[in-house]
């Protein structure tokens, strides 16, 4: 990789981390009397720190290609360019987030950026990603969907389905599990179960070190590449993981110091001018966090709106049905 | 992340346990690491790993080896500790454990429990899709108390049932007793007296119902509040009385509207109450709109205790 898109690797990550320091501390306040964690609702954003390797994935994608993610998938977001403050204001169930409040943590995502949808369900975007590719392939576009999940995805059996879909009808899609340490099938740790599973439906496999960015967006560019003419392919992002809680953790397998690390042996870049990438991410997110509380939660009319398309009528709501009956009873 | 226990949860948490010691046939079977099956560890301490297994996230899976393992005399306790996951998991819950009793012309039953954590606004439609199934029983436990005996009761049962349970704010009625009995499966109970409008309700909605029937009584107007507890079997008979004697009811369902299960109740009880009624039936519902994670949107959409209190006052004045 050239020093340059190193450079910017790095920065992805450590924003990525950044990010999710805040996003746990705000998780950590929700449903307290806090009136700053009063809008949201508990049990999203868990932490992604440990992972940030993935970036390696994103960067590895097309510009029009499309993905889907999963419960941990806010830091690829990220990656991918969305706007921290108005992450971070979905997070915060305000109305200037990216679904209006609506989607949290585990949905959030933007279509203008190929994000099609993170989710709360283990393995329930998978399909998504290769019904896209279907889109794109009929289409004639040379676009990829790339489908980004976790372990917990591996043991639900629509992913197995999905994979099985994409290799049959030669979609141009891309799989990525990012490993987590100790999730998913205890009887797999090694995970070498799953990739005789996928290889036996037929898929093209890559393994890759999860707190080696540069190794991940090898091999998912190598995959990509069989992607584009339909044949469909199998990212394993061994787990990384080692940063409990978040916290400092073994500096040897912290994707973030390794990069670092890695930086500074090519003279791509030194102590200082990583120090500085450090110290500004940590302030985007700061002045991101802060940006988004100072937002409003959803109106009251968002309530009614986007169940269904733009001029189709609203459910009725309980109050006019209430109002309708008693004003007839009234009469 | 572990969380403190509520009351409801260590009731039902209790419950399992109390069965587990009674039935060497009840096992549990749930998803690893979420809260609530983090107390599996003591129960796999105290009655054996093979009692209490923990699977990955494999929601269709785990409940369909549930659905096999009661058909060959086990009695299994499938845990969702998250009641949207219900929905990966519909196939087996409706389409083969409801109906394989039927289907195989009454050769084997299927005694498993399935219990279904909901938090706050999760799932709201899940008591109005199970109810619709024909051959699935549906217990929705309104207090701790109830958490407890409505989960043992299931674990006795001769059929599939779903127990759902919503914790927001419990009932917290009387002490948890298990030896006490408060009321028997299948029967609904009277939680409040009152002559000027009944209030028919079930799970969370009954701790919202009690407060609206207080708001009422500083007004001079009694509501009834009665808890259903189970939706299958579904006992209406001190619904219908007390709608018999206020004339007037109203039904409140955190669920959306349409479809929901407030709409057979206030079908039912027009059918048995029609000719003491002085108005028609009323239904209070969630609005007919998906969940969200908006905090603000989530209690716009569900009815509280003020909309409640607001609905019946209305229902109690008019015509009069």
């Amino acid at each position: 990789m050239q020093s340059a898109d190193l450079v910017a690797l790095y920065r992805d990550m450590r924003r990525m981390r950044s990010f999710d320091a805040r996003a746990r501390g705000l998780r950590a306040q929700a449903g307290s009397a806090d009136a700053a964690a009063e809008t949201q609702l508990d049990g999203d954003a868990w932490s992604e720190a440990g992972q940030e390797a993935a970036a390696g994935l994103m960067r590895a994608l097309g510009a029009d290609d499309g993905f889907t993610t999963h419960d941990r998938g806010l830091g690829l977001f990220l990656a991918r360019g969305a706007d921290p403050a108005r992450m971070f204001a979905e997070l915060a169930g305000r109305g200037a987030g990216y679904c209006g409040g609506k989607g949290g943590a585990s949905a959030m995502a933007d279509v203008g950026l190929g994000h099609m949808g993170g989710n709360a369900v283990s393995g329930a975007g998978v399909p998504h990603a290769v019904g896209a590719a279907l889109a794109f392939r009929n289409r004639r576009e040379p676009r990829v969907a790339a489908a980004v999940f976790d372990d917990e995805g591996l043991t639900q059996g629509i992913v197995h389905e999905s994979l099985s879909l994409a290799k049959l009808w030669r979609l141009p899609c891309l799989f990525a599990r990012v490993g987590e340490a100790g999730v998913g099938d205890e009887s797999d740790k090694d995970g070498t179960g799953v990739l005789a599973r996928v290889s036996a439906i037929g898929l093209e496999v890559e393994r890759a070190d999860g707190s080696d960015a540069e190794a991940v967006h090898a091999a998912a560019d190598r995959l990509l590449s069989g992607a584009r003419v339909g044949r469909p392919g199998f990212l394993d992002i061994r787990p990384g993981r080692p940063v409990a809680g978040g916290a400092d953790g073994d500096a040897s397998v912290d994707p973030l110091s390794l990069t670092r690390s890695v930086l500074i042996a090519r003279g791509a870049a030194g102590e200082e001018a990583i120090d500085l990438i450090d110290a500004q991410a940590e302030t985007e997110m700061t002045a991101a966090l802060e940006a988004a509380l100072v937002e409003a939660p959803p109106s009251p009319n968002a309530l009614l709106v986007d169940v269904f398309a733009p001029g189709e009528a609203a459910p009725d709501p309980v109050t006019s049905r209430l109002d309708r009956l008693f004003a007839e009873a009234a009469a | 992340m572990t969380r403190a226990q509520t009351p409801f949860a260590q009731a039902a948490h209790r419950a399992v346990r109390d069965a587990m010691a009674e039935d060497e046939a009840v096992v549990v079977i749930g998803p690893n690491g979420y809260g609530a099956t983090r107390p599996a560890e003591e129960l796999a301490a105290e009655f054996g790993v093979h009692r209490v297994l923990h699977a990955p996230a494999s929601e269709a899976g785990l409940v369909g080896v549930a659905v096999g393992a009661a058909m060959a005399g086990l009695r299994p306790l499938a845990e969702l500790p998250r009641a949207d996951r219900a929905g990966q998991a519909m196939d087996q819950i409706a389409n083969q454990a409801a109906r394989l009793r039927y289907a195989l012309g009454g050769q084997v039953g299927v005694p498993l429990v399935l219990r279904a954590h909901a938090d706050a606004g999760a799932a709201r439609a899940l008591e109005a899709w199970c109810a619709h199934v024909p051959g699935l029983r549906v217990a929705a436990p309104a207090s701790p108390a109830d958490a407890y005996h409505l989960l043992r009761d299931a674990l006795r049962q001769p059929d599939p049932v779903i127990v759902i349970e919503r914790d927001e704010r419990a009932v917290d009625d009387e002490a948890m007793d298990p030896d006490a009995s408060p009321a028997s499966w299948g029967a609904s109970r009277v939680l409040r007296e009152g002559a000027d409008v009944c209030i028919v309700s079930w799970s969370s909605m009954v701790r919202r119902a009690l407060d609206a029937a207080e708001v009422l009584s500083t007004e001079g107007m009694e509501a009834a509040v009665v808890d259903l507890r189970t939706l299958d079997p579904l006992d209406l008979s001190s619904a219908v009385e007390a709608t018999a004697r206020a004339g007037r009811a109203l039904v409140v369902s955190g669920g959306p509207l349409t479809g929901g299960f407030a709409s057979e109740v206030a079908a039912r009880l027009t059918e048995e109450a029609f000719d003491h009624l002085e108005e028609p039936i009323l239904r209070l519902a969630a609005e007919d709109v998906p969940a969200s994670s908006a905090r603000a949107l989530e209690r716009a959409a569900v009815p509280d205790a003020a909309r409640i209190a607001a609905a019946a006052r209305r229902l109690a004045r008019r015509g009069s």
